[in-house]
């Protein structure tokens, strides 16, 4: 039957994808020895460019319970999982404490006493404070995680699938502003921080924006690899959920690039010493390359191809451009951290491919691990069935 | 055969009734695999497929509103280069006259609007709306289909449409209701 052909495949990708990140991660411990102050920046980046997609994967995922519709509960169980690694995903944070000297220039007492606004910012940027706060937010984001599982999976089996509907529901739109406020004080933190004379109100937005296309990109992928290999699971998520997830990757991409250029847009046009130096460090000396690259490539290629509807129906179109925007994620987050470590030029380090590889490795074991101790569909939710229904029902009422 | 030749009146087609945007899909589906392709579908709102089924052809639509997007974005940026660069050339804080960054969003905005523009004209120039009358209307229960109902009519223009026999293949569909739709001369004449 497909269905075991399914799960030793899963069990295969496990495990080449955790040896493949184990071995990753021993080679860029080697860096360790060699180039400290390189290990942790190349670990930070692999870190937040990792952890993008679970994240990403929750905040779709209370999307879906608050809105319902046909494509959420075809890649519920996708989200789901991912969201779930998000607890063991904390323990991986640990290294970059340990390297905070690396990386944040207000944790070294001699910069902060030469600049009296890093004295004052000292409040919110000390370290006590800063590690709280992460722990802060992955308690949230783990409890989210935690209790949309669960319930999800009580779903399946209890008599009363509507009462559980509702809870995932209520806990989803407090959860939604929690999310937000989260993951847009988590990129301050541990993105804008690295420059902490540097601000923009627009960067945590650009932050969750990219988490969303990575998320929709992965799910695009596991809910292909599933279908193709799993009749019962293919007759749910039929061409026209991969058509909804497509728009939703172009409405994501379209979305990033918009905050993204707006950041831009706004920064430039006020042409301020303070926050100009951001994009005077990136746009010049190698760095305009990543940046070009986000332009074209990371938005006007995948928005492009996504406007006509063929495209949008053609999975292997599809499959290669969600691999590719992916990969732009990284760009993307490796143009917004690594100039603050080289200003005056492009700097690639081994480390920056080796580390970002190994996590991912191991985020795909973790993610894997989650999914394969599920029903892969949400078959007991109210809505799964009477999805269009449902639809009808809520129009009937609003007259 | 026209309406002066025969006793009865003349009909525009067969309408069957359904209660939901499933049922009208699955059915849809029976009709075109029956070989009836002059038929037209009715919903509340959008129902995922139901072009397909029906076995619409993609239209122009698309690429008349990638047109206006075009024109819309190249005549706001036109206009922006024409005046902060041509016609009126002033320094702003030592910025290029021809600063694309700042003409970006007046540009996106045009494509917007370009785009919108061209949408409705060209939606309305390739369907033939505004279409105050239609013989369906003739139909009591069919005010319904912009509430909880689900219709699909199978036109008498179809060459395989037999009132006898189409009546027969619909009752086989099970929908709540079968209604004969009848054409009337003014329409006739502009159809």
């Amino acid at each position: 039957m497909d269905q075991t052909r399914l799960v030793s495949q899963l069990n295969r990708i496990q495990k080449i994808s955790l040896v493949v990140g184990i071995v990753a991660l021993v080679v860029g411990a080697g860096g360790l020895l060699t180039n400290r102050a390189q290990f942790f920046q190349s670990y930070l980046l692999g870190y937040i460019f990792v952890l993008s997609i679970p994240l990403g994967h929750l905040g779709i995922l209370m999307i879906h319970h608050l809105v319902g519709g046909k494509w959420g509960f075809s890649i519920r169980r996708i989200l789901e999982s991912g969201a779930m690694t998000l607890p063991v995903m904390a323990l991986l944070y640990i290294p970059i404490i340990v390297g905070y000297g690396y990386l944040y220039p207000w944790t070294d007492p001699a910069t902060v006493a030469e600049s009296h606004l890093l004295q004052y910012k000292e409040p919110w940027l000390n370290v006590p404070f800063f590690i709280v706060r992460t722990v802060i937010y992955f308690i949230i984001w783990s409890g989210l995680a935690f209790l949309l599982n669960k319930w999800s999976l009580q779903q399946d089996k209890s008599d009363d699938p509507t009462a559980i509907t509702t809870r995932l529901k209520n806990l989803s739109a407090p959860g939604m502003i929690l999310f937000i406020l989260t993951t847009t004080f988590a990129a301050y933190d541990w993105g804008m921080s690295l420059d902490p004379l540097w601000f923009s109100s627009m960067y945590g937005v650009i932050f969750f924006a990219g988490h969303a296309v990575a998320a929709v990109a992965t799910a695009i992928l596991v809910a292909n690899f599933i279908a193709k290999r799993n009749q019962k699971f293919a007759d749910r998520v039929d061409i026209y959920v991969f058509n909804d997830l497509s728009n939703f990757l172009l409405a994501f991409v379209s979305f990033w690039a918009y905050v993204s250029f707006s950041q831009y847009l706004i920064i430039w046009a006020s042409n301020l010493p303070e926050t100009i130096t951001w994009y005077v460090v990136r746009t010049q000396n190698g760095w305009q390359v990543p940046a070009t690259m986000l332009i074209f490539l990371g938005f006007a290629v995948p928005f492009a191809l996504l406007l006509s509807r063929k495209n949008k129906r053609n999975i292997k179109l599809l499959i290669g451009l969600s691999v590719w925007v992916l990969v732009m994620r990284y760009v993307d987050f490796f143009w917004i951290l690594m100039p603050t470590f080289s200003p005056y030029g492009f700097y690639f380090h081994w480390l920056n491919l080796v580390i970002p590889v190994g996590l991912a490795g191991i985020w795909l074991f973790l993610f894997i691990r989650q999914l394969k101790g599920k029903p892969l569909l949400a078959q007991n939710d109210p809505r799964f069935h009477e999805a269009a229904v449902h639809e009808l029902k809520e129009v009937a009422a609003h007259e | 055969m026209s309406a002066a030749e025969t006793s009865g009146p003349e009909y525009y087609g067969l309408m069957a009734e359904f209660d939901n945007p499933d049922d009208l899909l699955a059915k849809t589906k029976k009709a075109y695999n029956a070989g009836y392709r002059h038929m037209d579908a009715y919903a509340p709102f959008p129902v995922h497929g139901l072009g397909e089924a029906l076995g619409i052809k993609r239209n122009g639509v698309p690429y008349i509103v990638l047109l206006g997007a075009v024109l819309g974005g190249l005549a706001g940026y036109g206009l922006q280069y024409y005046t902060s660069v041509l016609a009126y050339p002033l320094n702003i804080g030592g910025r290029p006259l021809n600063s694309w960054p700042a003409f970006m969003v007046i540009t996106f905005e045009m494509a917007v609007l370009g785009a919108g523009i061209l949408g409705v004209v060209g939606m309305l120039a390739l369907n033939g709306l505004p279409k105050p009358y239609h013989p369906v209307f003739r139909v009591p229960r069919f005010e319904l289909a912009s509430r909880d109902k689900f219709f699909l009519c199978i036109m008498e223009s179809d060459p395989q449409f037999d009132m006898e026999k189409t009546r027969a293949f619909l009752e086989d569909l099970a929908p709540q209701g079968i209604y004969e739709v009848e054409q009337d001369a003014t329409t006739k004449v502009y159809d």
